[in-house]
């Protein structure tokens, strides 16, 4: 009797890997709040909001292989209808005194209004889903681009509910470390049980060969939309979160600023994985706090004749460099193909491979062996 | 409506559904050839229109040398972005490629805002070109004329060069089938080479038309044109050259009558509305207007 | 010294070996055939002697000249040329089009009309369809084409993949006395192909793979006698 660590059920596989990645954002959280002081805190705050995001994001783009660049929309989304529907009154009689009766007079605790948040993205996830999921994988990307550039004007142009360009203000804080951190795990493990899902394992194959998949009878259409619908919430959810820690925003900062983060950290730490999710949001939320100290420093700095006014977007540039270095060096992602729990597998089998050989292993050269 | 005013727009939509339809038709080229969609084409109008501001109001030249340096500018752009930031991604994936350029996208913005200004800058213009003349009784924008001309005369430029030159024919064979290309000695460098060129000249001379009806340039100038244009070109059909040209048109055609026809309290939600149109039309036609039916869903 | 000369040549996709250490020659003048069943490994080899494929291993020799490595842009302009498998005309581009194409890498581009005029009188069918799109002519008139677009550039050495397949009995008549003419001509060929009888009656020598790997070799003759070619086709007793 031979024994072996597998991770045989998609249940038991997301729930190892939420289980460790979990466990990682937990301890984290820890550190944070017991040592650091508020300015970190908030930027671990912000981290574990963009873990929700770059995870809802991979849901769909990262298990269709279909880059696309309007998820930002849902977090606006999320943002402003969560914002109505948590703010006192009062505040909104002052700042949308136009709103609807019925949404002005509202005020409700975090979980309901989280839950009407994700009903109106979902809503405008599907208006813009149905038509996405029909197209190529060529078009999508593209296409995501005009579902970000409608939103956007639309919050923009809907001043009476969101005072258009003009700051959104008055939103109760309503975020801590826990809450996110909660939330985190909630998201990981939703991106995880989806991945390895029969819908999730077919979606991934049209990744791979989509003429092959079809031809096997997969669904990619739907599949997608299912994906899509799934993505938005989560993302939707996190934009629910930065607002709310935010407490004041406005229609531009879901754009294409945002928009670039994202990506980006998707796609450094590896666009397929949940784990390259986290990693990724992880290593970008550092860079951009580097960035940011940075441009910081140089603020009014002067070195003989020159002097630096101000930087703009250091981050920005920062993030551009690293994408690039990524697609041209790694482009898997610094974290790969491979889940935390199935990295854990292998060096386990590795460890026990040369621990005590195993003769009823086929050997590697595909010959017969034994 | 009154005849003067449907020329107007009629003059209009054509003049701005030419300025979509020359960056389409770019974004298509280098799409067709090299299966990348470039994200930072509208960096390459942004830096042209930069060449045209600092050429009419840094040394002061006129006009003509305004457009001359639009157009080598865009060409420059487009070459040096293939050579420096492309060439290590060329062969690979689809998305590696559209992430790459989405990456360039970012950084050279935010260079144009760090080297040159956040501000707009403005330039001046002949005021001859805002003058109207008389065109069959109705009063016509100068630089609207020219646009048209200018959009029309680039388009039989390019269809003379990919139908008569070798080089041409080369790209589009290119674009048909790459790796045969190369078996008739077509070199691949050559013609991605040319199709960013041609981009790059396209791009300036949008941005010459774009900046000579705003008067000023921005660090982002080229962001929401570029992706109109890349929305065009999805529309028109995706890698179809007529198609982009055609996505262009419709594209110009379907914003100026929402800027005619919508209602005042609507007017803010216009590029919405025309966003809106061109996904409800790829809902009826996945493949673009110009698509095959048989193209990939 | 060989026109065209294969050393240990190995070509993988990947994980996957298509073709392991083979070495054949090709003398000038001659016509080589190069047989085996599907996925034996033969367009993989020519493709890789044109250098068309990036995970390929070996040395290739073309007149003297070490060509392992050169993209099919430069080996082309050496005077070698391939026509692929599935003819791969260009569908949207017109039939004289397609011939001008196939000058490209010709270095006097004066002889460029002339040979034109000599595909036309070689395939009387091209040069009345010469204004229409490639991708409109039938099966048998693409291969004629295809064979004649690669003729543009006056090569020395032909490669050419599979020209019969998929086509009426006369278009592969039509091919094969074609093969013969182009060796009266002077232009040496490497024919690949799954139609052993007519292949083995115009070629001089032959080689099979089979799985990737050289089995048989010999004269035409000798091979059209040796009950090998079934066997190694039908996959008796091979590894």
């Amino acid at each position: 009797m031979r024994e072996r660590l597998t991770l045989d059920s998609p249940i038991q596989r997301s729930l190892a890997g939420t289980g460790l990645l979990g466990a990682l954002l937990a301890a984290l959280a820890v550190v944070v709040a017991l040592i650091f002081g508020p300015a970190e805190q908030q930027v671990a705050l912000n981290f574990y909001i963009w873990v929700i995001a770059v995870v809802g994001f991979g849901i769909y783009s990262g298990n269709s292989g279909i880059m696309t660049f309007g998820h930002v929309a849902f977090m606006g989304i999320g943002a402003y209808a969560g914002a109505l529907l948590t703010m006192a009154p009062a505040v909104k009689a002052q700042s949308v005194p136009n709103l609807i009766v019925v949404v002005q007079d509202i005020q409700l605790p975090l979980l309901p209004a989280i839950l009407g948040a994700l009903v109106v993205v979902g809503i405008v996830a599907f208006i813009f889903g149905f038509p996405l999921s029909r197209l190529s994988a060529a078009a999508t990307p593209i296409a995501t681009l005009a579902m970000l550039m409608i939103v956007y004007v639309v919050l923009v142009g809907a001043a009476d509910i969101t005072r258009g360009s003009q700051t959104f203000f008055g939103v109760p804080p309503l975020t801590d470390l826990t809450v996110v951190v909660i939330f985190a795990i909630v998201a990981i493990l939703t991106a995880r049980v989806f991945r390895e899902s029969v819908p999730g394992l077919r979606l991934r194959a049209s990744r791979e060969d989509e003429l092959a998949s079809r031809s096997m009878g997969v669904d990619v259409a739907n599949l997608r939309l299912l994906a899509w619908m799934l993505s938005a919430l989560v993302v939707g959810l996190a934009g629910f979160l930065l607002g709310h820690n935010l407490t004041a925003f406005s229609p531009k900062q879901f754009y294409f600023t945002l928009q670039f983060a994202l990506v980006a950290m998707l796609v450094v730490g590896g666009p397929t994985t949940v784990t390259g999710a986290v990693g990724g949001a992880f290593v970008v939320t550092l860079l951009m706090e580097t960035a940011r100290r940075v441009e910081g420093l140089l603020a009014g700095f002067s070195l003989g004749p020159i002097t630096i006014d101000h930087i703009f977007g250091l981050q920005e540039v920062t993030l551009g460099l690293v994408i690039l270095a990524v697609m041209y060096r790694r482009r898997e992602g610094l974290l790969g193909r491979l889940e935390v729990d199935e990295m854990l597998v292998r060096w386990w089998r590795g460890r026990r491979a040369t621990a005590m050989p195993d003769r009823t292993e086929k050997p590697a050269d595909g010959t017969r062996g034994g | 409506m009154d005849l003067d005013l449907f020329v107007q727009q009629l003059v209009n939509a054509i003049s701005l559904g030419g300025v979509y339809a020359l960056l389409a038709l770019g974004l298509a080229i280098v799409f067709s050839v090299m299966g990348l969609v470039n994200f930072a084409h509208g960096e390459i109008m942004t830096l042209a229109g930069y060449g045209m501001w600092f050429v009419g109001m840094v040394i002061g030249l006129t006009l003509p040398f305004m457009f001359l340096a639009a157009i080598l500018l865009g060409l420059l752009a487009a070459v040096l972005m293939e050579r420096i930031a492309f060439r290590p991604v060329r062969g690979s994936s689809v998305v590696t490629m559209l992430i790459t350029s989405f990456a360039v996208s970012g950084i050279l913005q935010v260079t144009f805002q760090n080297v040159i200004s956040p501000r707009p800058r403005g330039i001046v213009f002949p005021p001859e070109i805002s003058q109207t003349i008389d065109v069959f009784g109705v009063d016509v924008e100068i630089i609207k004329l020219m646009a048209i001309v200018m959009v029309l005369g680039s388009l039989g430029l390019l269809m003379l060069f990919l139908r008569r030159t070798t080089l041409g024919i080369s790209m589009r064979a290119a674009a048909q089938d790459f790796s045969v290309a190369r078996l008739m000695g077509i070199r691949a460098d050559t013609v991605i080479a040319v199709a960013f060129a041609i981009s790059g000249l396209l791009a300036g001379v949008a941005a010459f038309l774009w900046v000579a009806q705003r008067g000023s340039v921005d660090p982002a100038m080229g962001l929401t044109p570029v992706i109109k244009a890349f929305i065009a070109s999805v529309m028109g059909g995706l890698g179809s050259l007529p198609g982009a040209v055609v996505g262009g048109f419709v594209l110009g055609f379907i914003e100026v009558m929402l800027q005619a026809w919508l209602p005042d309290a609507a007017l803010p939600f216009k590029d919405a509305v025309s966003l809106v149109i061109v996904i409800a039309i790829l809902l009826w036609r996945p493949q673009g207007l110009l698509g095959k039916a048989t193209d990939r869903v | 010294m060989a026109l065209l000369s294969v050393e240990h040549l190995t070509v993988s996709y990947g994980a996957i070996r298509a073709v392991r250490d083979v070495s054949f020659s090709v003398e000038e003048g001659e016509i080589v055939a190069i047989l085996g069943a599907n996925g034996a490994g033969k367009s993989s080899t020519l493709n890789a002697i044109m250098g068309m494929v990036p995970g390929s291993e070996g040395g290739v020799t073309f007149d003297g000249q070490e060509t392992h490595g050169m993209r099919p842009e430069r080996v082309v302009r050496l005077g070698m040329t391939l026509t692929p498998e599935g003819r791969h005309v260009f569908p949207n581009l017109t039939v004289d089009e397609n011939l001008t194409l196939g000058a490209i890498p010709l270095r006097d581009r004066s002889k460029a009309p002339g040979l034109r005029q000599q595909a036309f009188d070689r395939f009387p069918v091209l040069g009345q369809r010469r204004g229409q799109a490639a991708g409109t002519l039938s099966g048998g008139e693409q291969q004629q084409l295809a064979i004649a677009r690669s003729l543009m550039c006056s090569p020395r050495l032909l490669l050419l993949d599979e020209p019969s397949l998929g086509l009426a009995p006369r278009y592969v008549d039509l091919i094969f006395d074609l093969i013969i003419d182009l060796r009266r001509e002077g232009v040496t060929i490497l024919l690949v192909e799954q139609n052993v009888d007519q292949t083995l009656l115009i070629a001089d020598r032959g080689y099979v793979l089979v799985t990737g790997q050289l089995q048989m070799t010999g004269t035409a003759a000798d091979l059209r006698a040796s009950s090998g070619i079934e066997r190694a086709y039908l996959g008796i007793g091979a590894d």
